[in-house]
């Protein structure tokens, strides 16, 4: 797909790609020659990040969260040390807080001043996340900007957004979706999106399946 | 007047802006220039001549409308660059130092997974407990340096809140970010209603926004500005 409609200054597709490519691998080059990187290590830190941690771990917590109550427990009472046990733990998830939906609140979670998001467990930001649109508006008009996600919150729930300023990460526990009774963790994990794992959308319900 | 990262609250009325499945630029690439800036801006922290908190500032601290037409990895080279030079990286003293400091392929997975927890232990107990009600401070700045870093947005100063989680004692970063110390203060989660934070026109009453912030922000509710 040509890119060719962007507006937006956040969309990374927008900067000249030819120029950044350019000044990027110069600096890589330049690095290495100096012998202060090692381009193999660039190679893993992607690979880290592109297939040993995403948001199937934090998928994994929460559908963990909806089947094991004793699970659920320690996971809200001391998060740190359960991430740990499971290795869904590292660098930007080293103080993590458990937010639970429940019907009378629904969590958001934002960073209004970078983009700070739990590595460990989401895997890195999506670009709408960094985005200066939602850094700024999700604290005055998270309402809004939810339902710019197709995602009403309904008045009489109240929304208590978390405004990352320091080193603690938030995941979002989303309620679990009726029709599920009887899924196996597999199962259940494959309908806890990335964007609900934020507050930004609800699990996926399984609605009628075909017999 | 703000900075120009403190986003929370700015008038604002583009929409979110979402980008589909199919366009790849939101997926990582061993080969594209936003994956090769990450890799490299998290491999040259690992020389240890800056910190996390340095390199926010220095993030910050680009003009401004290099800043706003920027991308976020574009942020990130940037900085990056500026800090490269600041630091005399390529200066010839500086090589030897930084041999047994450069991060190896084989470690790569060890340390992501470790991490560096920000928490530190502290003597003096903390000033305030869950439930106390607090002021964060008005017009705040880094004391340390001046125009530098801090993690108190504009949008929540001289706000009354509520404390609601404590996280024991964590690295300051308005120290650590001029290498002034990680001088750790305790850390507190702070909630706020969002009538308190953007006035009575604020739709919903039971609505609220929370911020982790350190004791130096805060002070007794009942205690004179």
């Amino acid at each position: 797909m040509p890119h060719d409609n962007h507006n937006s200054p956040n969309d990374e597709s927008s900067d000249l790609p030819d120029e950044m490519t350019l000044r990027v691998k110069s600096l890589e080059t330049i690095l290495t020659k100096k012998g202060l990187i090692d381009p193999k290590t660039l190679d893993e830190i992607i690979d880290f990040y592109s297939n040993k941690v995403g948001p199937q771990n934090g998928a994994y917590v929460v559908a963990k969260s909806w089947t094991d109550d004793k699970f659920r427990t320690q996971i809200l009472k001391d998060p740190d040390k359960v991430l740990k046990e499971l290795g869904f733990f590292g660098r930007q998830g080293e103080h993590v807080v458990v937010l639970e939906n429940t019907t009378e609140v629904h969590n958001l979670v934002v960073c209004t001043l970078c983009s700070c998001y739990p590595w460990p467990l989401l895997g890195l930001p999506p670009s709408w996340y960094k985005s200066d649109e939602y850094r700024s508006r999700s604290v005055r008009e998270p309402r809004e900007v939810l339902r710019e996600f197709g995602f009403n919150i309904p008045d009489e729930q109240s929304i208590k957004v978390w405004d990352s300023t320091a080193e603690i990460r938030y995941l979002v526990l989303p309620m679990r979706p009726e029709g599920t009774h009887g899924m196996s963790l597999e199962e259940l994990s494959s309908l806890v999106t990335r964007d609900s794992m934020i507050g930004a959308g609800n699990p996926i319900s399984p609605g009628r399946t075909d017999e | 007047m703000n900075k120009v990262h403190d986003m929370g609250g700015r008038e604002e009325k583009r929409r979110i802006p979402f980008i589909s499945c199919a366009d790849k630029s939101e997926e990582l690439s061993p080969t594209h220039w936003t994956s090769r800036t990450l890799a490299i801006t998290l491999a040259m922290g690992f020389l240890r001549v800056w910190n996390l908190d340095s390199s926010r500032f220095f993030r910050e601290s680009l003009p401004k409308s290099e800043y706003l037409s920027s991308s976020y990895y574009k942020r990130w080279f940037l900085a990056l660059e500026k800090m490269i030079e600041n630091f005399e990286i390529f200066s010839n003293d500086n090589a030897e130092k930084f041999s047994n400091k450069v991060l190896q392929p084989e470690e790569v997975c060890k340390v992501l997974k470790k991490g560096s927890p920000s928490i530190r232990s502290k003597k003096e107990l903390p000033t305030f407990s869950i439930g106390d009600e607090v002021l964060t401070r008005t017009n705040f700045k880094n004391v340390f340096f001046n125009g530098g870093h801090t993690r108190l947005p504009e949008y929540a100063m001289g706000k009354k809140g509520r404390i609601i989680l404590y996280h024991r004692a964590h690295v300051y970063p308005d120290s650590n970010a001029h290498f002034k110390g990680e001088a750790p203060e305790h850390l507190y989660t702070v909630e706020f209603s969002s009538e308190e934070l953007w006035g009575k026109s604020y739709p919903n009453r039971k609505d609220a926004v929370t911020l982790d912030l350190w004791e130096p922000y805060l002070k007794k509710a009942n205690e004179a500005k």
